[in-house]
């Protein structure tokens, strides 16, 4: 039935393409003022562009246009190191006439990537991306000069993942500059990067990066496949990419990384792992992503390594937990209240006195009622966030239990659930989805639903794969040296060997021998 | 096709998911009462007489737990505790029952109806304390003065649970009576409860034993004696020998506090002849010593183990010798001690063991070892 749905929204789409018209096939003329108008023509009705034409002062033949964008070029180059040396030099000297753009060409532009170009479509990207053309009377050639200038956000901290210790540079939106940084973390000549542009209307470079004699081969054609099935018209940020090549569609659990950071995106390089950047996003994709990827922190193996391992088990029990306490509450209370000791049960049998909405019901509202408030304080503008605090906690926390809308322990049990699952913020989505699913079967069938819930999950979770990688590998294993990076990180000196499969080109991490 | 199969396949998971929430026993917490004790009675009109004691819950931010006593009647436990419903007008959740009394009548006839009901029912639980008032009625018990907590029934089972520092009476829970009743070559016992009157109040007790032969209870024991039985039977894990030590012209009492004792009950088959050797073995110390009498030293020490022994052996004894002859129910359960030691012999006198227990040879042998004397090295001296 989706299937059927998603099929004739793509049918839409490749009608309305239809109907743009695409400009016919033009070639340049030997006429400056033919060419100029072509552009003219290319570029109507946009007033960024800029035509600017001028003669050398010697040679009286040398008619000159440069064409460029405005904002998108660097106009200190198209001033100082075309127009100037253009309108100055004698031309008449020192030139042979017979092949004028060529010899301006060596001699006379000061620029470090200038390119004879002839075909209209290229001149066109090249003008769009911010580069200046340079077109000359008399030549169906023009010149394509570098002049790009990139406006970049100033390379910060990602808001969000923050470290104590660790690198605090966090990927920008400029694909070149994200390239750079993560060139500088890994200092070899096997980093290979593979361009291609996708997105039939953004344009938008995309670059597949890995390292050539670590890179599973199986993973990289395995995405070069998927990237070239995708048809979209516009990819603004990389999570557009990820969920086209996504292995389990329909599934809400991620089987492709994403991370703001270049040591991150490094690490997972040196493990065998394929990145893909995205120009315009800082998240960079990586491929693929294991389960236990989402309880790992960078910080882990920065700091000392029982630190780190006991903080990982926190995440652990935090992501499962949030997950399973509401339901693992509702059976206890309204299904097996023998199991719960008599103490507790007089107390929260107390709490529940003249409470109207059954357990389950109220569970629900209030976990809702918590994602309301988390995805409002999320897109709430920071000085109206005072105001989040005192409706979450006064009025949903303390006046509902004192007006007995709902019981004490509901809102404690709601509290505990919204703290572990902002523990694991990196997959906040799937723990809704599992925490909710487990919820409804266990208020119809307590804990024979909840046991029956949880198989149904971790079979899901089981079946899935990443680019071919089990996604729950390591999860399981504590003898091999997989689980040595698993629930917990074993020191340094021990990790001598990358992933099993991942690493598998070349498993050795640290050499042992002395 | 394949879609209207799977939206079917989901509108039955649906459907039925809905109809059978109620098969599932989705009860809300604050919806039942909770009971905490039971006490069986006979009933003045009808077979049974059912005395719960619930737990009430009045919420808010300081809550307070009161018991409530009702008493329904019914031709068996089951119907009576259903009619509950019509008192209490919430059904009765059993799941947390913690003592369950029976009456002396009930238990001088039977109580197979008792606990029959007891182990079938699903939301019954089997380790509730099992108690025989030895009063006329069992429902008073319910009713009596609480000292230390806000549930009588809380009450009554931490003084079961504390009983193992006391050894006064025996600890038994549904699991252990019942493996007694079924078992072969042993007899069932259970710690008895009686009130007291203490200025103006009637407190109850726990303290003694109900002996039984089969289902029915026989004869009672008091406490000293529930001791002696414990040293026999092996579940002595706590208590008090107090042991009278003689010095040229004074006397003085001596408190030895048990921590650790092991009885070793052997069965000596000789031919058609069977004896029962029985060993006790006592880690002890001195905790009170009532006069100046100097026995901390060695000398002391073994004196007061000999006196300690000998008492031991002759109150053991005593007991042994009062269950064979005046109840006849082998509640050491020496039966099954012949059935482990030599399972043929047993198939012969099966059948005749109750003759055969009441003219059993048992020779007592006690050790008691005083490890140490507290925190007092010496006793005190008074300057004259």
């Amino acid at each position: 039935m989706f299937k059927n749905l998603f099929k004739k929204n793509k049918h839409d789409n490749n009608n309305e393409n239809d109907n743009i018209a695409i400009p016919k096939k033009q070639k340049l003329v030997k006429s400056l003022n033919d060419n100029i108008a072509l552009f003219k023509y290319i570029f109507k009705d946009d007033e960024t562009i800029i035509i600017r034409d001028f003669q050398n002062k010697q040679l009286k033949e040398a008619n000159c246009c440069i064409i460029y964008i405005d904002g998108m070029v660097n106009t200190e180059i198209v001033n100082e190191n075309i127009i100037q040396p253009v309108l100055r030099t004698d031309l008449s000297v020192d030139i042979e006439s017979d092949n004028l753009l060529e010899e301006l060409k060596r001699k006379v532009i000061v620029s470090n990537d200038v390119t004879i170009e002839s075909d209209i479509d290229k001149i066109t990207s090249s003008i769009i991306y911010g580069d200046t053309l340079f077109l000359l009377d008399g030549y169906d050639k023009a010149l394509i000069i570098s002049s790009k200038l990139w406006l970049t956000r100033a390379i910060t901290e990602p808001e969000s993942s923050k470290v104590i210790r660790g690198p605090r540079e966090g990927f920008n939106e400029s694909l070149i500059i994200n390239l750079t940084m993560l060139r500088r973390k890994i200092k070899t000549a096997d980093l290979k990067f593979k361009f291609r542009v996708m997105g039939e209307r953004t344009l938008t470079k995309v670059c597949i990066c890995y390292i050539d004699d670590l890179v599973m081969d199986g993973v990289l054609e395995e995405l070069e496949q998927r990237l070239d099935s995708i048809k979209i018209d516009a990819i603004l940020d990389s999570g557009y990419i990820q969920e086209l090549i996504k292995d389990a569609p329909y599934s809400p659990i991620e089987t492709v990384g994403a991370s703001e950071r270049p040591d991150v995106v490094a690490a997972k390089l040196l493990e065998g792992r394929v990145a893909l950047f995205v120009d315009g996003s800082p998240f960079v994709l990586t491929v693929p992503l294991l389960g236990i990827e989402n309880l790992q922190s960078n910080e882990d193996y920065y700091t000392n390594y029982i630190y780190s391992s006991f903080n990982r088990i926190i995440r652990t029990i935090t992501a499962v937990s949030s997950v399973a306490i509401p339901s693992l509450f509702l059976s206890l209370v309204t299904f097996h209240q023998e199991m719960l000791p008599t103490p507790l049960l007089v107390s929260v049998s107390a709490s529940r006195q003249g409470v109207p909405f059954p357990t389950s019901l109220s569970l629900f509202v209030m976990l809702f009622v918590f994602d309301i408030l988390r995805e409002a304080a999320t897109r709430m503008p920071g000085p109206i966030g005072m105001a989040i605090n005192i409706v979450g906690t006064l009025v949903l926390g303390q006046a509902a239990v004192e007006a007995r809308l709902v019981s004490a322990p509901v809102i404690i049990i709601t509290a505990i659930t919204g703290i572990t699952s902002l523990m694991n913020v990196g997959f906040i989505g799937p723990i809704i989805v599992v925490r909710s699913f487990l919820l409804l079967v266990t208020s119809f069938y307590g804990f024979y639903g909840f046991f029956f819930g949880f198989i149904i999950v971790v079979l899901h979770l089981m079946s899935i794969k990443s680019f071919g990688v089990p996604y729950m590998m390591s999860v399981t294993t504590v003898r091999d040296h997989n689980g040595q990076d698993a629930w917990i990180r074993a020191p340094w000196w021990v990790m001598t060997l990358r992933p099993k499969m991942i690493g598998s080109k070349n498993l050795t991490r640290q050499s042992t021998e002395k | 096709m394949r879609v209207v199969k799977i939206s079917f396949l989901v509108l039955m998971i649906l459907v039925t998911s809905f109809l059978v929430t109620g098969c599932w026993n989705y009860k809300e917490i604050d919806k039942m009462a909770i009971v905490s004790g039971v006490a069986v009675d006979k009933g003045k009109k009808e077979k049974i007489r059912l005395t719960v004691e619930i737990i009430q819950v009045s919420g808010g931010s300081n809550s307070v737990t009161s018991p409530k006593v009702i008493t329904t009647e019914g031709k068996t436990i089951f119907d009576a505790a259903r009619n509950a419903i019509s008192i209490v007008g919430k059904k009765l959740y059993w799941s947390h029952v913690k003592v369950l009394i029976i009456s002396k009548e009930l238990a001088k006839k039977d109580v197979i109806p008792i606990m029959d009901w007891y182990k079938r029912d699903s939301e019954t639980r089997f380790d509730v304390n099992l108690l025989i008032s030895k009063g006329d009625c069992a429902a008073e018990i319910l009713t009596g003065k609480i000292l230390t907590d806000q549930i009588m029934s809380f009450e009554l089972s931490n003084m079961i649970k504390n009983q193992k520092n006391l050894s006064k009476a025996p600890q038994s829970n549904m699991v252990v009576y019942c493996n007694q009743l079924e078992g072969e070559g042993i007899q069932p016992v259970l710690p008895t409860i009686e009130l007291k009157k203490i200025a103006n109040s009637k407190i109850p007790t726990i303290m003694g034993t109900g002996i039984f032969k089969a289902d029915k209870v026989v004869g009672y024991i008091d406490g000293d004696e529930t001791m002696n039985l414990l040293f026999v039977k092996d579940e002595v894990k706590g208590g008090v020998l107090v042991v009278d030590v003689k010095e040229k012209d004074k006397s003085t009492s001596v408190s030895l506090e048990i921590f650790k004792s092991k009885t070793e009950v052997k069965p000596i088959i000789d031919g058609k002849n069977i004896k029962m050797s029985i060993k006790i073995e006592t880690e002890t110390a001195i905790d009170e010593v009532t006069s100046d009498i100097n026995i901390i030293n060695q000398k002391g020490f073994e004196k007061v183990e000999n006196l300690a022994e000998e008492k031991l052996k002759k109150q053991v004894t005593e007991v042994i010798k009062k269950v064979q002859h005046k109840y006849k129910a082998d509640v050491f359960g020496f039966g099954s001690k012949v059935n482990q030691e030599d399972p043929k012999v047993w198939k012969k006198i099966e059948k005749d063991w109750d003759k055969k227990f009441e003219n059993l040879e048992v020779s007592v042998d006690a050790k008691v070892h005083i490890r140490n004397s507290a925190e007092l090295s010496r006793t005190l001296k008074v300057w004259k």
